[in-house]
């Protein structure tokens, strides 16, 4: 128990020197530790559990297999989130490729949310997933990254700037473009929508 | 960096939460006065509040999953060595550069092959002293020309009348 505390307690490039010497425990422990995060960033990408498991584990054999080239002047956990961003960004370009997000857009409103004229009462709560993935989506790469990465995982700027390889003002004007993006990409496609943005109900 | 993008820059902060008391006062004075800034602000304050909105809704929702330690770790032991891997990623490494420098040369040749047959179809003047000599002459020929004429007709408007 001790020694597993002992093992739990290790900062991330103690750990990361045991696994290039060869210990797989102290590989484990890497993965255990950021796990949950990485099958979390993964899902806002992909918003399929089985998709994430399979991409995060995809994401965890790559680091493996390059952890040897680390910069250890950098934090471990941006290097991790560059590699699971760009994993994503790979799985999504690949995806529209095959165009099945096609498919699966034209399948993602249910009609039953809706009255006859198109009016309906306030947003239900997979409803409003639906959209925002389907209004995420159609955002270029670029602004749905950062989307994702402020609004959903709470990164700071600094940490966006790490994570994207670009400096802080980059990263204050590509969010401030995300955001207007997004609110007109959803303006345009849902219109009903939008009183719903301000708080109010759907007209 | 011009004003709309300095305010753009400050809009992102302040919707986040980022600007210091005395960035943060100066902001809100410049709301009270500039509608279009109010608008910038009302727009990415409208963005964000959705997006946290669905953020809940997909945490509500959040399955619980199953661990792939267990998974990761088996297809870790299956690859080579780290000595292997290294090794494997230099030469990955060469190869990249190998490719890029040849994507590089066949541009090159490209271009090179595009300037060439324009130029070979008259489409592209080259810039030899003697077509510039020639073209001049021309020109100096032209306005002799039109010289001789206006002399001319300036003679026979001189003529007296029959």
């Amino acid at each position: 128990m001790l020694a597993l505390k002992h093992l739990d307690d290790r900062d991330d490039g103690v750990l990361i020197r045991s696994v290039l010497a060869g210990d797989e425990g102290a590989f484990g422990e890497l993965l255990r530790r950021y796990e949950d995060r990485v099958h979390r960033l993964l899902s806002r990408f992909t918003r399929d559990r089985m998709e994430s498991e399979d991409l995060a584990q995809e994401v965890f054999v790559k680091v493996f297999r390059k952890l040897h080239t680390f910069q250890s002047d950098s934090s471990f956990f941006t290097w991790l989130y560059r590699i699971a961003i760009n994993t994503a960004t790979d799985y999504s370009a690949h995806r529209k490729r095959r165009r099945l997000h096609l498919v699966e857009d034209a399948a993602a409103l249910d009609p039953g949310d809706r009255d006859e004229d198109g009016a309906a009462g306030p947003l239900l709560e997979s409803e409003l997933r639906q959209v925002t993935r389907e209004v995420l989506s159609r955002l270029p790469e670029k602004y749905r990254t950062i989307l994702i990465l402020r609004e959903y995982e709470d990164l700071s700027y600094t940490e966006m700037a790490e994570v994207l390889g670009c400096s802080i003002g980059t990263v204050e004007s590509r969010l401030f473009r995300a955001r207007r993006r997004f609110k007109e990409a959803l303006e345009r496609s849902h219109p009903d929508l939008v009183p719903q943005m301000r708080g109010g109900h759907r007209a | 960096m011009n004003g709309r993008e300095r305010d753009e820059h400050l809009v992102a902060r302040f919707i986040d939460g980022m600007l210091h008391s005395e960035e943060l006062a100066a902001f809100e004075r410049r709301q009270l006065s500039e509608p279009t800034l109010r608008a910038m602000v009302e727009e990415q304050r409208e963005a964000r509040d959705w997006l946290t909105r669905d953020r809940a809704a997909c945490d509500a929702a959040e399955p619980t999953r199953r661990s792939i330690a267990g998974a990761v770790l088996a297809e870790v032991r299956r690859l080579p060595s780290r000595a292997e891997l290294e090794r494997h990623e230099i030469t990955e490494a060469a190869e990249q550069s190998v490719l890029r420098l040849s994507r590089a040369l066949l541009v090159a040749a490209a271009l090179v092959f595009a300037v060439s047959a324009l130029f070979w179809s008259g489409l592209m003047q080259g810039t030899d002293p003697r077509h510039l000599e020639a073209s001049d002459r021309q020109r100096i020929e032209a306005i002799d020309h039109a010289i001789d004429a206006a002399e001319a007709q300036r003679r026979f408007a001189e003529l007296p009348p029959r």
